[in-house]
This record gives structure tokens, C-alpha cells and sequence, in this order.
């Protein structure tokens, strides 16, 4: 039985409000039509980092998205973390929020990185990527 | 009319006072004035023009405010006054003509300013009202632009070659005026408002006797008429005349900004490419943050990849295992119904105990082996679901396809960069105002040649319906001069007037084509003298005094570079000058500008005969004193440089050289 089975999943879910100055980072780049966008992508970021916040650092989030009518509303987000953290697929939302802190913190830094294309910062490797194509 | 002496005080870059001698010897009529740009030439001409007529022209040929003339360092120190005198000696007298502006504070304006004008003629003031009239007699500010001009004026001429047939109004009135026709057409125009008076007075009468009272009916509602044609007409006129100087100066301000106009060119097409890049950039961005929404998952692509990959890997295992372990099944029940039978299946002949003792062996690793093969079937189940979340991801290249954009897009903007180092470049040349400036006044130029040519299709439409009034009415006065009871003493004075006036007519078409012919010929002497082309062969003079050049073939040349064009202008003005019925110096400002060494050459060599007194006011640029100064050989009474003085900002003339 998963270490959280006592819990109850979210309906909503937020930004603590040192996530929210990530967000606010990330959309000011310009990349994105929506916070929610840049909040989607930083849930694939962790996800690919096999990384996600703990608890504790999203204590005191303030409720921003609805998970299963707005950012999951066509359940991408539940098939990919029912495939890569199955342990936590009975709290998809819970771990939607947590994932996405870890992976904005991931993308505020690396966006800040100067001259850094989005693509690179999300892990496109040019030289495996190339490599990669040339396979196919 | 010869220059003496020019003196300014705080006139333009000139602080305080500055005395330039201009007085030259019959032998050596040219005063050769140096300076570089900004330096204070135009300001001279300016200051000869402003004391003479209280007018200055500015760049573009607008009148400046006299208040922009002061010297703003005078200004700044509290000097509020301005003045230019001029001496000069004309038909033996002594003039001394001083224009003088003062304020009692520090003037903002033209309004702020006291205005002084005095002229002494042989030491005596005369009356400040008559100062104008005498200064007129002497140098009438329309023909002054054939003895005071610049490289701007010289455009003006310049459209009596690209429209023989119509010369601007403003030009053609001016030649007529130096050639003296003028005071000819003043006494036919009087002659005719004579006859016009006579005839008046006798349709008068004919009324007074009652006479067929339809014909005098008619003739005074056609003179009505006629009258309200010439209204029409000269009212037609006045807007032809003002649309044409404004053509005129418009047309100045257009090849003053000829230079820069390649470049704003440049500009808008560069702007454009701009505009369009960043539309480009824009919608890449656009079409970028959709497909960002759509394939936000791209950072687990790889991830995604291979975890389908080995997903597909366990699920393929799995079949083979399901497919061994049905066979295992298979043998095992096969082996049960043996050992539960005691005879083989096959052969039913009896199974001996070495035998049941082997199949017993068999049977347990069998077992034993469907207990292992069991175990990893979980596994197989977590494969088919991971295939099953994963499917819909598959094959997706988000992040690569996201890379590709943004390299377009730091293409793109790399050479938006460049474009905007480029426009940075090409807008310090061209200052903005100087372009927001061009396009207006191309605009305004456009304007007024479609308003000139609505008003000249006006006029020619009055014109006809005029002839044919003043045909119906001259029908009209014929038949009223033959009434029974017409006076024939008036009869005869109109009658009398009207031949006169046709006499005039004529006389006056045959002294302008006289004069027309001598000023031909003159032009063409002096073309010839100062082309360096081949092949020409006369300057022919149209009867609205345009310009038509014609080769040893008798053909008119239409193609004419810029320079050539400015050699004809100055061929003209030389033949004009020495037609005239007086004479005048002539102060010519930064004239060579579009000539080749070998026009300017010959337009130095010619220079001192323009008149009695030359003044060439030349940049570095196209006069090189080490090249040209020959070309003026023995010509030249006095030689000055306007330079600055110092560090500051002010003009001084320093003398080079003096007869």
C-alpha cells in the first residue's frame, strides 16, 4: 500500500508564492499563452528529471488551476505519471503540483541562463538529437 | 550698378562689425569668396539681398524671419541690433544703402524689432519713403534673380529646359521684365482699356437714342459676360502664378534633398524588411507557444521513447513465454494422463516402471518451470499498461521540432538586428525630421501639379469661351456702330483706338521676338564657349521662353545629365544679363555644384564676363584653388576666405588677396 494512501487527492491545485515568481518568470519570457502552459511543461520537466518536490515545500500553495477540468482535463497528466511514478498515480493531482514546482524551479534557472534557447533548456541535446534524427 | 563695400554688424555668423571691400577694376571684375559650408557664404548673399530688399531666402528658397538673421552670440550678450550697409556707385552717383533692425529688449520675433532704412545718395539722406522706389529703379527685385542667385535659383531656369513649351510664370514674367517689354505691355493694355472706354460710351449713347434696343441688350449682357471672363480669368491666373512659385520652391526643396532621398529610400525599404521580419518572428512566436501547449509532455520524450520501447520489449517476451508455457501445459497433462493410465497414449502398450519413474522427473520440472513462468507475468501485465498510457505519446518529436523553430527564429532575429544596426547607420545620416521632411514635400509636390494642371485646363476652357464672347460682341459693336443714329465721332475714336492697339500688339510680338533672337544668339554663344560636349549646335528660345537645345543635325536633344542642364541655366542667365537694359553685378552662391572638371573649367574662364562685377562665393568642394585659380587668370580684383575665428562659433573674412 502507497505511503499515502491516507490521503485524499486535490480538485485544485496552486503555486506556493515562491513558485509563483518562477511562473511569473517563465511567462515573461514570452514562450507561453498562458501561466498554465509554463505550469503544464514544468510537471514534464520534473517528470524527465525524475525529481518532485516534497510536501513541506508546497505547503501554503495558493489554489490557482483546477487539475481535472484545466490542466488535466484530457488526463495526459495522469497516464504519464501513472507510467513513471505509479506509486503516486492514486494522487495524479497532489503529484501534478508537487512536479511542477520541482520542474519550475528547474526552468526558472535554466531560462535565466543567458542566450539559452527554450529547447535546450528543456534537455535538447543538439549533438544526441542530431544523432538521433540521422538514426531514424 | 557696381559694389563698393559691404558692411555687417551681427548679421548671421558675422559677430560685431565685418567689412568685406568688393570694389573691383574694369579688367578684373571677379571677388572670389572662400568658405566651407556653414561658414557664413550664403549668409553674405543673404546680407546683400536683405539690405537691398529686406528679404533673405533660407534653405529650400523660403524667406527667413529677419529676427533668425542676428547674430545669436551678439544675443546672448545682450546686443540687440543688427545692420548691413551697402555702398555702391550706379550711373556716377554714390549710394550708401544701410538696413537696421534694433530691439529695446531681447526680441523672440520679427514683431520685437525697430526697423531702419536709409539711403544716402552723394552724401545725401534721402526720404525714408522713397528709399524703396529708388532702390527698385535702380535693381527691381524681380530681375534680381538673374544677378543674385544660388544653386536653388538655378533650378528655376532649369525647368524652361524640361518645359519649353511653359515656363513657370514667376520666370517668364522676370525675363520679360529685364528685357523691358513690360512697359511696352503696359501702354497696349492702357490702349485697350481705352477702346474698351470709347466703345462703352458709345453703346451709352445708343441706348440713350433708343436705339434697337435688343442689340444694345445683347451687347451690354456680352460685355457683362466678357467682363466676368476676364474676372474668371485673372483670377485663374493669380492661382496658376502661385501654384507655380510654390512648384518652384517646392521643386528647390526636392533636389535640395536629392542626396538624402536615396537614402530614406533605403530606409523605408530597410524599415519594411523590418516591419515584415518581425511579423515573421511574431507569428513564429505564436505558432511556437500553441505548439508548446500541444506538445508540452516534449522533455519526457526521450524518457517516453524508451520506456515504450522496453515496454514493447517485455510485452514481445511475454508472448514467447506465453506461447512456451501453453506447450509446457500441453506436455504436462500429456505425462498426467500417462502416469494416470499406465499405458502410452500413442502406442497403448504398457509403461514400464524406468519409464513412469522419468515421466514422473519430467513432470515435476515441468511444474516447476510454470511456477517461474507465472512469477513474471506481472511484470508482462505492468509492460501492457505502461503500453497502454504511453501509446498516445508516441512518435512525438515536440523538442526537436521546437528546436528547429527557435534557430528559424534566432535566424531571423539575428537579421532583424542587422536591419537595425543598418536603419541606426542610415538615420544618423538622415535626420529624422529631414525625412519626416521629404515625404511631406513630395507629397505637397504631387499635390500641386495636379492642382496646376486642374486650374491650366480652367483657364484654357475660359480662354475659349472668351474668344468667343469677345468675337460675338465685337459682331455686336459693328452692327450698333452702323445704327442710323450712331455718333461717328465716337465711332471713329473707338475705331482709331483698336487699330492702335493691334498696332501695339504687333509691335510688341515683334520686339519680343526681337530680343528673343538676340538673347538666343547671345545663349548660344556662351553655351558654346562653357560646354565641354560635343555636337550642339544652337540654344533656340521658345516663344514662352523655354529652352531647346539643338544638335548640328537640327534636332532637339532630349537627354541632358544634370550638369549640362545647369550649363544651359547659367547660358542663359549670361545672355539675359547682357541683353538687359541696365547692369548689375552678379553674386553667384556655391554654383558648381553639380559640375564636371571640365564645365567648371570653362565656367571659370567665362565667369568674368557674366558682368561688370562677379562674386563667386565657392566651397572647397568645387572650387580648388590650386586647379582653378588659373581658369580665372588675371580676373580677380580680390580674393577673402570667410573661416572661423578660433574655437567659436563666429565667421570672420580674412583677405587673401587685394588688386
Amino acid at each position: 500500500m502507497p505511503a499515502n494512501a491516507d490521503l485524499s487527492d486535490l480538485v485544485q491545485i496552486g503555486v506556493t508564492s515562491e513558485a509563483q515568481r518562477d511562473l511569473d518568470l517563465l511567462f515573461n519570457s514570452g514562450w507561453f499563452a498562458t501561466q498554465q502552459d509554463a505550469y503544464l511543461l514544468a510537471i514534464a520537466v520534473a517528470l524527465a528529471n525524475d525529481v518532485i518536490a516534497t510536501p513541506e515545500q508546497v505547503r501554503g500553495t495558493e489554489t490557482r488551476y483546477s487539475f481535472f477540468g484545466g490542466v488535466d482535463k484530457d488526463g495526459k497528466v495522469r497516464a504519464l505519471i501513472a507510467a513513471f511514478r505509479p506509486d503516486d498515480a492514486n494522487l495524479p493531482a497532489r503529484t501534478a503540483e508537487r512536479l511542477a514546482h520541482a520542474g519550475l524551479a528547474i526552468l526558472a534557472q535554466r531560462i535565466s541562463a543567458e542566450d539559452k534557447l527554450l529547447s535546450e533548456a528543456l534537455g535538447y541535446d543538439d549533438e544526441a538529437q542530431g544523432r538521433g534524427l540521422t538514426d531514424l | 550698378m557696381l559694389l563698393r563695400r559691404i558692411e555687417l554688424l551681427n548679421f548671421g555668423p558675422f559677430h560685431g562689425r565685418t567689412v568685406l571691400d568688393l570694389s573691383v577694376s574694369p579688367s578684373s571684375p571677379v571677388v572670389l569668396v572662400h568658405g566651407e559650408n556653414e561658414r557664413g557664404k550664403t549668409s553674405l548673399a543673404n546680407a546683400i539681398r536683405w539690405c537691398l530688399y529686406g528679404r533673405a531666402r533660407g534653405r529650400a528658397g523660403r524667406d527667413l524671419t529677419t529676427f533668425s538673421l542676428m547674430n545669436w552670440e551678439a544675443l546672448h550678450e545682450g546686443t540687440y541690433n543688427m545692420s548691413v550697409k551697402i555702398a555702391f556707385e550706379h550711373e556716377g552717383r554714390e549710394f550708401i544703402l544701410t538696413r537696421h533692425v534694433q530691439a529695446s529688449h531681447r526680441p523672440a520675433r520679427d514683431a520685437d524689432l525697430e526697423k531702419i532704412l536709409t539711403l544716402e545718395i552723394d552724401g545725401n539722406v534721402q526720404p525714408t519713403e522713397r528709399v524703396r522706389e529708388i532702390v527698385s529703379g535702380i535693381l527691381h527685385e524681380d530681375i534680381s534673380r538673374f544677378f543674385l542667385f544660388d544653386g536653388e535659383m538655378l533650378g528655376e531656369y532649369e525647368d524652361l529646359l524640361n518645359n519649353p513649351d511653359r515656363a513657370p510664370a514667376i520666370v517668364r514674367r522676370s525675363i520679360e521684365q529685364i528685357l523691358g517689354l513690360p512697359a511696352l505691355e503696359l501702354a497696349a493694355k492702357d490702349l485697350e482699356e481705352l477702346r474698351t472706354e470709347a466703345e462703352r460710351r458709345q453703346l451709352q449713347e445708343a441706348r440713350r437714342n433708343n436705339e434697337n434696343t435688343k442689340l444694345i441688350k445683347d451687347a451690354q449682357q456680352k460685355e457683362d459676360e466678357l467682363a466676368a471672363t476676364d474676372r474668371d480669368i485673372a483670377q485663374y491666373q493669380d492661382i496658376q502664378r502661385q501654384l507655380e512659385e510654390q512648384r518652384s520652391s517646392l521643386r528647390a526643396q526636392r533636389d535640395r534633398f536629392s542626396e538624402i532621398q536615396t537614402e530614406v529610400k533605403l530606409l523605408d525599404e530597410k524599415e519594411a524588411q523590418l516591419h515584415e521580419i518581425a511579423g515573421i518572428v511574431n507569428e513564429m512566436r505564436l505558432q511556437c507557444r500553441i505548439f508548446l501547449q500541444q506538445h508540452w509532455w516534449m522533455p519526457l520524450e526521450k524518457r517516453i521513447q524508451m520506456e515504450l520501447e522496453s515496454a514493447e520489449k517485455a510485452d514481445t517476451e511475454e508472448r514467447t513465454h506465453m506461447r512456451e508455457m501453453a506447450a509446457i501445459r500441453q506436455r504436462v497433462e500429456g505425462i498426467q494422463k500417462i502416469l494416470s493410465g499406465s499405458a502410452c497414449d500413442l502406442c497403448r502398450q504398457d509403461v514400464s516402471p524406468s519409464a513412469t519413474h522419468r515421466l514422473g522427473a519430467d513432470l515435476e520440472e515441468l511444474r516447476h518451470r510454470l511456477v517461474e513462468m507465472d512469477a513474471s507475468a506481472s511484470r508482462s501485465h505492468r509492460a501492457r499498461e505502461q503500453l497502454s498510457l504511453l501509446r498516445q505519446f508516441a512518435g512525438s518529436q515536440g523538442l526537436t521540432e521546437l528546436h528547429n523553430r527557435e534557430t528559424e527564429i534566432r535566424r531571423l532575429r539575428m537579421s532583424q538586428d542587422r536591419l537595425a544596426r543598418q536603419i541606426d547607420e542610415i538615420e544618423e545620416r538622415v535626420r529624422q525630421h529631414e525625412r519626416v521632411e521629404v515625404q511631406r514635400i513630395e507629397r505637397q509636390y504631387d499635390e500641386c501639379i495636379t492642382q496646376l494642371k486642374d486650374v491650366s485646363r480652367s483657364l484654357e476652357m475660359r480662354e475659349t469661351q472668351r474668344s468667343a464672347v469677345h468675337a460675338a460682341l465685337e459682331r455686336l459693336r459693328q452692327r450698333i456702330r452702323g445704327l442710323p443714329k450712331a455718333d461717328r465721332r465716337l465711332a471713329a475714336e473707338a475705331i482709331a483706338l483698336d487699330a492702335l492697339e493691334r498696332l501695339f500688339e504687333m509691335g510688341i510680338q515683334s520686339f519680343r521676338d526681337e530680343v528673343r533672337r538676340d538673347v538666343e544668339i547671345e545663349a548660344t554663344r556662351i553655351h558654346q564657349s562653357l560646354t565641354s560636349e560635343e555636337g550642339y549646335d544652337q540654344l533656340r528660345i521658345t516663344e514662352q521662353y523655354g529652352l531647346v537645345l539643338v544638335n548640328k543635325e537640327g534636332r532637339t536633344i532630349h537627354q541632358r545629365s544634370a550638369g549640362s542642364e545647369q550649363v544651359l541655366a547659367l547660358s542663359l542667365i549670361g545672355a539675359l544679363n547682357r541683353c538687359a537694359t541696365r547692369e548689375a553685378p552678379v553674386v553667384m552662391d556655391t554654383p558648381f555644384g553639380r559640375l564636371d572638371v571640365g564645365h567648371r573649367a570653362n565656367i571659370l574662364k567665362f565667369a568674368p564676363s557674366f558682368g561688370p562685377q562677379v562674386v563667386l562665393l565657392v566651397q572647397s568642394g568645387e572650387f580648388d584653388r590650386s586647379r582653378d585659380m588659373e581658369n580665372l587668370a588675371g580676373k580677380v580684383s580680390r580674393e577673402v576666405r570667410i573661416q572661423r575665428d578660433g574655437a567659436s562659433d563666429r565667421s570672420v573674412i580674412e583677405s587673401l588677396r587685394e588688386i
